[in-house]
């Protein structure tokens, strides 16, 4: 079980590019590579306010929690 | 610029889990969960909030939720 | 910033001293063959057991400089401003055997020939040994909350 950052769903759905979100978003490209690539251990709720505010979204769209019944 | 609200509390209503009971199934102490609850904390751990989701079945959703028209703390 | 510039010096200092250290170490090790003999002009003791003196004393020596390497290696990660590293922690942990080794040798040392000095240095390594093993815990600590900051976006 996880949590999964589906940033590229809602990235292609408003035709936005990893560049162009980091520059709007404010965080360099890596540490948003890190986000979207599920790497990170934890979200700054400004980070999460600053993509819901560029992607005019809701964090639900983003984060997931998926219930695979297998511990990590 | 809008706002990150926490919807701990509601959610907690919802599956009528107490505060204690929830401390003890996501094994983060009472006082941080009070402090979640209050919007007092800045950042969420991913460990956290897959904890809080499985306790509460619901989902990252459920609980976070971003208000476009807030004011943020950094603008108050 | 007087704090920041003091650590500087201090580090300066503190690599300047493992620098040499490491260096004369080696001097040390490779000239015991001949130093020993002299030093029995002293110690008299020195020459009951010649071969077995010089080669425990070059064990010691190794040891030794494997602590001074793995000081160095460390003090390298301060100077480049990144010293919460795993690296790190294996450093420590690598320095507390070299010295629990050490401790270790000098026991067998004493078999040939005891001294209060001995059972000083005995203590100061089992000591040393802890003491890297106590800090190799709290690094591992440290890389962990490092990691974690860092990886919160």
């Amino acid at each position: 079980m996880s949590i999964i950052v589906n940033l590229d769903v809602m990235m292609a759905k408003r035709k936005k590019g990893l560049s162009e979100l980091a520059a709007e978003v404010d965080l360099t490209l890596a540490n948003l590579s890190i986000l979207k690539n599920n790497k990170a251990k934890a979200v700054r709720f400004s980070t999460l306010n600053a993509i819901c505010k560029a992607l005019d979204c809701q964090p639900g769209d983003i984060l997931e929690f998926v219930d695979d019944g297998e511990d990590e | 610029m809008g706002k990150i609200i926490l919807r701990l509390d509601r959610v907690m209503a919802d599956r009528k889990m107490s505060l204690n009971e929830l401390s003890e199934r996501v094994g983060v102490s009472n006082v941080n969960l009070s402090k979640m609850k209050t919007g007092k904390i800045s950042a969420i751990r991913f460990s956290t909030l897959e904890a809080i989701c499985d306790a509460l079945t619901c989902q990252p959703g459920d609980i976070l939720e971003y208000d476009p028209n807030a004011v943020s703390d950094s603008e108050e | 910033m007087s704090q920041e510039k003091k650590m500087e010096l201090w580090v300066k200092i503190t690599k300047w001293v493992l620098d040499a250290m490491c260096v004369i170490g080696v001097g040390v090790i490779i000239s015991l063959p001949w130093s020993i003999k002299w030093m029995s002009q002293a110690m008299p003791y020195l020459m009951d057991d010649y071969e077995a003196t010089v080669i425990i004393y070059f064990v010691l020596g190794i040891s030794a400089e494997k602590i001074l390497w793995e000081l160095r290696k460390i003090l390298g990660t301060v100077i480049k401003k990144d010293c919460f590293v795993k690296e790190n922690v294996v450093s420590l942990q690598k320095m507390s055997k070299w010295a629990f080794f050490i401790a270790l040798m000098c026991v067998v040392r004493s078999y040939v020939h005891s001294s209060l000095l001995m059972v000083t240095v005995i203590l100061v390594f089992v000591i040393a040994g802890m003491s890297g093993q106590v800090l190799s815990f709290v690094f591992a600590q440290a890389v962990s909350y490092k990691e974690e900051n860092d990886f919160t976006i």
